[in-house]
This record gives structure tokens, C-alpha cells and sequence, in this order.
């Protein structure tokens, strides 16, 4: 029992900053506190450190502003990407029974649906990935609550879809974990402080591209109206932080060059 | 005006010397009180001392005993003298004449 009292010591513990963590650690190896001591004083620390982030805004914004929005957003969109799939993968395997005037009339002709699924899949993945790198930099310490709430989120119309649509519904939960995938590794990366030209790359490609889809329509009909400004604001959040980043290095250049003066003080 | 923990800490460390870190004075506070200290409370009012100057905390050495992890070390300031010594002046003060002063 003792064993598992330490290890789960050592998980809590990682809740805290490396410094820190190594010095409860040591302190309690010390005290020589069994298993149950051990763990009760490690996780009262990684409490009281939780609750104090909870203090400063830049979590709450996280979780308002992006990992309640932005995951059921990419939920919805990770169903109507699994939709398209289902469609022009059937489209695909039965290309020879159909006529393609007939396709090409309903707009659903194959180089149309090929390079929309393309575009539509790197459209999330990209806004996956950003969303998942802004709830890790506002968030920091507190990205396990605030991604826990982003994954929920996240995954409630693919997991409903497939309740309901067991054959179909496969394909929204692949799409989904995949799309989940990137943004666990936003969120990784976004807790590491500085902005690194990857992401601002990112950034603008996410934006870039939805941007794009919405304007075309394409073949999420949701995307219009109410759908489609929430879509557009929450996609160009990264574009704001990055132009912010932009605008913060290109001072600090500034300065050193000896273009901007300190003001006296 | 620091609290009443605060200033058992301060204490603590003031006593340890050169010696002063995590474990040792959470035992020390332990001996002195007959409490039980919890680690969270002991690192929070540290971080409270940090920031307001009284004390200063970097990273020490490892030892075996703590399974080659290193120790917080922690020095009070000058200003965290000033402080502990006002925080006692008033203690005495406040007590002087009180039934429990000689107990």
C-alpha cells in the first residue's frame, strides 16, 4: 500500500514547478513520512498552489474564452469533417456506378470534395493544435483542469454522433482523437512561455484556413451565420495573440537598436 | 505585521543558520509547537516571506538521505530581522500583565 501511497506522491507532485517539486520530495524522503503522510502533504501543496492559480484571471480566460467554445466548436466541426469523409469516401468506392455530370451538378464532384476534405482536415488540425497552445500558455500550471474541460468538451457531439450513429460515428471519434491528439501537443508546447515561429506559423495557417472555408461555404452548411462568426472570432484569437507576440518582439528589437527611448525614471 | 505562523517560521530559520531549509524547520516549528506543520502550509507562507523580502530561498545540494533531491535553503533578510523583532516587541508588549504571561 505504501507503494502506491508514494506513487501517487510522485503524480501529484508533478503538478507542481520542477524547484519545488524536488525539495517536497526530498523533505518528505527525509522526514522519513510513510506512504499515506507522504502523499496527504504533497497533494495539500499541489491544492493550495491550484487554488492560488485560480486567483489571477489568465485561467479563468482560458477556460471561458477558449476551452468551453473552442472544444465544443471542434467537436461539432470533427463530426461534419467525419460526415464529409463518410461521403466521399462512399463517393470513392462506388465512383463507377455514378454518373460524374450528376456529381459535379450537386457540387460534390471528387477533385471539389477531395481538396475540401483536405483543406477542411488541416483547417482543424491547425485550429486543434492553436486552441490546445493557448489554453497551455494562458493556463500554465492549471492546463490539467482547464484541458480536462477542453477535452469534454471536445468530445460530447463526436460521442453523441456515435451513440446514435454506430457505423458513421466510428470515423467522428477517429477524426476526433486525432484532432485531440494535436491539441494535447498545443497544450504541452503552450506551457513552455516563449512564442516560437512554429506557432505563429500555426497560428496563421489556422486562421488562414478558416477563413477560407467559411468564406467558400464549402460543405459545412452549419457554417454560416451565427456558426460561422463564432468560427471566424474564435479562429482569429490565435491570430490576435500572435500579432501580439509580433508587436512585443518587434519592440524589444527596437529598443536595442536605440529606435524607442527608455522613458526617464 | 506578520502572522503568527509567519513568524514561527521566521524564527525557525533564524535559529537554523546556515542549516535552514524545508525539513528542518518544519521540525523544528513541530518541536517548538507540538503540532503537526503540513508541507503546503510551510511552502505557501515561504512564498509569502519571498515576496514581501523577509527571507531569501535558492536551490542547495542533494544528499543520499533525500533520495539525491535538493534541498530549498532559506536565509532571512534584514528586513525580515526587523520584522520578527517588531512582531515579538508587540507580543511582549500586548502580554505584559496578562494572567497566562507567567504560566
Amino acid at each position: 500500500m505504501t507503494r502506491v501511497w508514494n506513487r501517487l506522491a510522485r503524480r501529484i507532485a508533478l503538478l507542481l514547478e520542477p524547484a519545488e517539486r524536488d525539495a517536497v520530495l526530498g523533505d518528505i524522503a527525509e522526514s522519513g513520512a510513510t506512504g499515506f503522510q507522504g502523499f496527504r502533504d504533497v497533494a495539500g501543496l499541489a491544492a493550495r498552489r491550484q487554488l492560488a492559480l485560480w486567483k489571477h484571471f489568465r485561467p479563468w480566460l482560458a477556460l471561458v474564452a477558449v476551452a468551453i467554445p473552442a472544444g465544443f466548436l471542434m467537436g461539432l466541426a470533427s463530426r461534419w469533417l467525419a460526415s464529409g469523409y463518410n461521403l466521399y469516401s462512399w463517393i470513392l468506392w462506388n465512383y463507377r456506378d455514378l454518373d460524374p455530370s450528376l456529381l459535379a451538378e450537386s457540387h460534390m464532384s471528387l477533385d471539389h470534395g477531395i481538396w475540401g476534405v483536405a483543406r477542411a482536415s488541416l483547417t482543424l488540425l491547425a485550429w486543434s493544435w492553436s486552441s490546445g497552445y493557448i489554453i497551455g500558455y494562458l493556463s500554465r500550471f492549471a492546463t490539467w483542469l482547464t484541458g480536462t474541460v477542453f477535452c469534454t468538451f471536445f468530445l460530447l457531439a463526436p460521442v453523441s454522433y456515435a451513440l446514435h450513429e454506430r457505423s458513421a460515428g466510428a470515423s467522428a471519434l477517429i477524426v476526433a482523437g486525432v484532432a485531440l491528439a494535436a491539441s494535447l501537443f498545443g497544450m504541452h508546447v503552450g506551457r513552455r512561455p516563449s512564442l516560437t515561429a512554429l506557432m505563429q506559423v500555426t497560428f496563421w495557417v489556422a486562421s488562414i484556413l478558416t477563413a477560407l472555408t467559411v468564406y467558400n461555404g464549402f460543405w459545412w452548411p452549419p457554417w454560416r451565420g451565427m456558426h460561422a462568426v463564432l468560427l471566424v472570432l474564435s479562429a482569429f484569437l490565435p491570430a490576435a495573440l500572435s500579432i501580439n507576440g509580433i508587436w512585443a518582439l518587434g519592440r524589444a528589437a527596437a529598443k536595442r537598436q536605440g529606435w524607442i527611448k527608455q522613458p526617464p525614471r | 505585521m506578520l502572522g503568527e505562523f509567519e513568524y514561527l517560521l521566521l524564527t525557525a530559520a533564524a535559529r537554523l543558520g546556515d542549516d535552514a531549509y524545508g525539513a528542518a524547520i518544519r521540525q523544528e516549528i513541530e518541536k517548538a509547537t507540538g503540532r503537526r506543520c503540513s508541507i503546503g502550509a510551510l511552502y505557501t507562507t515561504l512564498d509569502r516571506l519571498e515576496q514581501k523580502g523577509f527571507v531569501k530561498t535558492w536551490m542547495g545540494e542533494s544528499t543520499p538521505q533525500r533520495g539525491g533531491r535538493a534541498k530549498r535553503m532559506i536565509k532571512v533578510t534584514g528586513k525580515g530581522v526587523r520584522e520578527a523583532q517588531a512582531f515579538y516587541s508587540a507580543v511582549s508588549k500586548v502580554t505584559r500583565g496578562v494572567s497566562w504571561e507567567s504560566a
